[in-house]
């Protein structure tokens, strides 16, 4: 288990961040939360996604912190490797595919 | 014992009877792995020679080649064929092949379950070839998009024929996905851990594993599509609050990292392949496994980028085409390890390494090419035009038809202890090469100059007649090509120079079994010291024929091999495989009687056939398992172990799990679908919302309770030694299940508004039918297993067949709650008494 905590950590930490963006998207542009700017150039739905993807963000951080940990330990260091890629990818997926939360005009 | 006597003494287990019974009963891997790959390479064929109506129809403006009914049937077949009856089975029929080989093990882990998927995919490849042949083929595109797959555009039995048959091949694909999985994770030579598994066995892992999930939103999709089609429940119809984008969402889902479960066992052809060409070690091999997992993963993150100009919202657009980008670091990743091992090592330019320096050429532009068009502006000017078929061609010719190429011409002594003649083969290359790329290069400037996909003509002065006229010859070129690779490949296996055990003197293990292979591959099984055991040992081969490792002797004619434990490859089990059998051939007869009488409108001989599956597979279930404990039994190098049925995680216990996988993928995809439909489905709010009734409901929860608390209760009986007070909890279970199905039936009816009126009827509908299917699926499994426990197969060692029945039921009554929930909480509900 702890392998696969490893390897897939930092990966399943993205994919439910960017499902949850996804869906918050679908369920804030029905809702009618982008059609108003209330904070700058800020839409409700920017401020409801921008704090729940930079929630993700931490995690992701999280996890590759016990990757790194966790694959000192680890008796072979091609899987520490590549838990070590999972766990940036995570981290890095979630920063990039994420960011557009920040950009205006969400739901034309 | 000598090594011919052990032999004799193993053929006799594995082999398969002479003539039809053993082609009938044939369970082996190897069989069935030649089987796939020449069956897909017959579809290829076919595939080729309609995309030569295609390139013959668009040589000239005007023409008159084919007209447009016709040209639409071939287009979609063209398409359909080669993704789904090539590609998929191909590279499956090669890992089943190549896996037990290179993981040393005997067999792969479900053996019939891999020969009902081979009958799946012939039985459903036939119903797409005979439609064909009658002018009844699908010819709404490979990817049938609603409204024009729907009813009201095409009334003909050609979108059945997609939906059924395309499903029924499904079948076999999941089958395979949860065969591999299994077989790569637990049915490994000793000593085999995770970090010294052959490179080629992570990419086929992470592919299956990317099929067990990648598959279901399509079964799902086609399923809403004909229950539509048929019975008229408007998933996909704006007019009665369904939505056509929906089909493309969850078709799509399945569909781009259907991209990358086919360029992923080529990338680990290429993997295996390139080192020995360069005489080096893989370089980076940590990075790459990491890679594939990332690619396994960010590939399901991509899929709304073929929905760009569908007006999708631009947040939606600027996540999908983030993720588009992101996609190719890991791919870039894996290239330059192989740019790496290439200058660490000492190239030679053989056959399948020409084939890989084509992959690279090729499979650069494809992903150059893939990266623009993530681009949400150029996607948009480009959308629906040649450039995006050239790109994909480029993709999928360069990333899995040149990688697989190579593989055949390494693996050709491993499949036919033969070696073919270098010109043709040279020849055979070179011709395919340029004519691909006089094909397609140009191909991407027709449709940069506005050339739309799927048009069946075109009006000359538009300036597409010259890129047009290029391309269609060099389809031809291309066309030659594959006939020569043909040619050669029959003149090697016919005449070529008999093999060596391992020509390229590689390192991995399907190099140590005989030429031609042995229907048990081993003798005995070596224990796994390094990713390449040949380099380090090189008598090992001779020592493992001779019985030195491990199971080097039959025992009681079972069919053994070694199970371990997953990370670490320590042995833990000896795993029995069943024989040949006809279980596997009835059912997927049994299973295509279903889908044809769907096809041809005979619902009432439906439920017939689904009798006739359940009743074969009680049958395919009751001889596994055993009467009496056996405990740890010697295997040789020192080791005992005892039998699979009397460990925890057996290979049974895996393959539910995943199973299990693939269906709650199935069912996410079905709330996916319902919450999609009422966040931006037309006419929702529903004007008639459910009435469920309170009582069913809370008898529902009630009779979960009871089910739950009943088979936990007997599952600790059993523990204890008390089988006869476990059959007395499963008895208590079988009823509360009982009393579930009735109240779901109850809960359901009358309150749930018409399937036919709405989508929300038909999906709330759907959902509860799901939920009663998983009920009653339960109620057979826990009947199965206390009819077993009452004859003896069951004791606190052997608990195997209750544990995987805990899963079902488990699931099944979570799926319950879940479908209750959705139903009656959403806002409008209102109950009844």
């Amino acid at each position: 288990m702890a392998l696969v905590n490893q390897l897939f950590g930092g990966l399943l930490i993205w994919a439910v961040g960017f499902s949850v963006i996804y869906a918050g998207h679908g369920l804030g542009c029905g809702l009618g939360w982008g059609e108003h700017l209330v904070l700058g150039p800020f839409t409700p739905l920017n401020i409801a996604l921008i704090p729940v993807w930079l929630a993700f963000v931490l995690i992701a951080v999280w996890a590759l912190r016990r990757a790194s940990h966790a694959g000192e330990t680890s008796e072979e260091p091609a899987m520490r490797r590549a838990g070590l890629v999972g766990g940036w990818a995570g981290l890095v997926g979630m920063v990039v595919t994420g960011a557009p939360v920040l950009l205006p005009a969400h739901c034309l | 014992m000598s090594a011919l006597k052990l032999h004799g003494e193993l053929d006799a287990v594995w082999g398969v009877p002479r003539g039809w019974r053993g082609i009938l009963t044939s369970v082996n891997h190897s069989d069935l792995g030649i089987r796939f790959m020449v069956a897909a390479g017959i579809y290829f064929a076919i595939g080729g020679v309609l995309a030569m109506m295609i390139r013959a129809q668009l040589a000239t403006p005007r023409s008159a080649f084919i007209g447009p009914e016709i040209y639409n049937q071939v287009f979609t077949m063209h398409g359909s064929l080669m993704m789904f009856m090539f590609a998929i089975p191909f590279f499956e029929g090669l890992a089943m092949y190549l896996l037990p080989k290179l993981l040393g093990s005997r067999d792969l882990a479900f053996p019939r379950l891999s020969a009902f998927g081979w009958w799946c995919y012939l039985f459903g490849g036939f119903i797409l070839l005979v439609a064909m042949v009658l002018g009844l083929a699908p010819d709404g595109g490979w990817f049938m998009y609603t409204p024009l797959a729907s009813k009201t555009y095409t009334p003909g039995i050609n979108a059945d024929v997609w939906l059924l048959g395309i499903t029924f091949v499904e079948i076999s694909a999941v089958c395979a996905s949860i065969e591999i999985t299994v077989s790569v994770l637990k049915l490994r030579a000793p000593g085999m851990s995770l970090g010294r598994m052959p490179i080629f066995a992570w990419y086929i892992l992470v592919t299956a594993l990317m099929m067990v999930v990648g598959f279901p939103p399509l079964i799902l999709a086609s399923t809403l599509l004909e229950i539509e089609r048929a019975f008229g429940w408007p998933f996909f119809d704006p007019q009665r609050g369904g939505h056509p984008l929906l089909w493309q969402h969850l078709f799509w889902l399945f569909g781009h990292p259907e991209v990358y479960i086919i360029f992923l066992p080529a990338a680990g052809v290429v993997s295996t392949v390139l080192p020995v060409m360069v005489r080096h070690t893989l370089l980076g091999y940590g990075w790459i496994v990491g890679s594939i997992l990332v690619l396994g993963f960010f590939s399901f993150g991509l899929w709304v980028h073929h929905m760009f100009a569908t007006g999708i919202p631009h947040l939606a657009l600027a996540l999908f085409s983030a993720a588009s980008a992101l996609v190719a670091v890991p791919t870039v990743v894996q290239l330059f390890a192989w740019l790496a091992t290439m200058w660490a090592g000492r190239p030679q330019m053989r056959l399948p390494m020409l084939y890989i320096a084509g992959f690279f050429f090729n499979f650069l532009l494809g992903g150059l090419t893939g990266v623009m068009l993530a681009m949400v502006p150029f996607n948009w000017q480009v959308h629906d035009t040649a450039f995006v078929t050239a790109h994909l061609h480029y993709v999928l010719i360069g990333g899995f038809i040149f990688p697989m190429l190579a593989g055949l011409y390494y693996w050709l002594p491993r499949f036919a202890a033969r070696r073919s003649h270098p010109l043709l083969g040279q020849l055979g290359f070179w011709l395919i090469f340029v004519g691909f790329n006089v094909t397609f290069l140009i191909m991407h400037l027709t449709g940069l100059l506005g050339m739309p996909r799927r048009v069946y003509t075109y009006e000359p002065g538009l300036g597409w007649e010259w890129p047009n006229l290029i391309s269609s010859m060099g389809s031809f070129f291309m066309t030659f090509g594959f006939a020569v690779v043909l040619i050669d490949g029959v003149l090697a296996i016919a005449f070529g120079r008999r093999s060596s055990r391992n020509p390229w003197r590689a390192g991995t293990l399907e190099w140590a079994l005989p030429i031609p292979a042995p229907s048990y591959n081993l003798a005995s099984l070596p224990h796994v010291e390094s990713r390449e055991p040949l380099d380090r040992r090189h008598k090992l081969a001779q020592s493992l024929a001779m019985g030195e490792g491990y199971l080097g002797r039959t025992r009681d004619g079972l069919r053994e091999t070694t199970g371990v434990e997953v990370v670490s490859g320590r042995v833990t089990e000896i795993i029995i495989l069943p024989g040949n059998s006809w279980l596997p051939i009835a059912t997927a007869a049994a299973t295509g009687c279903f889908f044809v009488a769907l096809l041809l409108g005979y619902y009432w001989l439906a439920p017939v056939a689904l009798v006739g599956i359940a009743g074969l597979l009680w049958r395919w279930a009751a001889p596994l398992g055993a009467r009496a404990d056996l405990g740890p039994v010697d295997i040789g190098c020192g080791q005992r172990v005892p039998p699979h049925h009397e460990v925890r995680d057996a290979p049974g216990w895996w393959g539910s799990v995943f199973a299990l996988i693939t269906n709650a993928t199935f069912f996410t995809s079905l709330l996916f679908g319902y919450a999609f439909l009422a966040t931006v489905g037309p006419g929702w709010p529903p004007p008639v919302m459910a009435q469920p009734s309170l009582l069913a409901g809370l008898v529902v929860v009630a009779a979960v309770a009871g089910a739950f608390l009943a088979e936990d209760f007997a599952m600790r009986r059993a523990l204890a030694g008390h089988g006869q007070r476990a059959g007395q909890g499963l008895l208590l279970a079988l009823a509360a299940l009982l009393v579930c199905l009735l109240g779901l039936l109850a809960f359901g009816w009358p309150g749930l508004p018409s399937p036919r009126d709405h989508a929300y009827g038909a999906i709330v509908w759907v959902m509860l039918i799901y939920g009663m299917l998983h009920a009653f699926i339960a109620l057979m499994m826990l009947a199965f297993v206390r009819r077993r426990l009452a004859v003896g197969y069951g004791s606190p060692a052997r608990m195997l067949e209750l544990r995987v029945a805990r899963l079902w039921l488990r699931y099944g009554l979570a799926v319950i709650l879940i479908v209750l929930a959705a139903i009656a909480l959403p806002g409008g509900a209102s109950w009844r008494w």
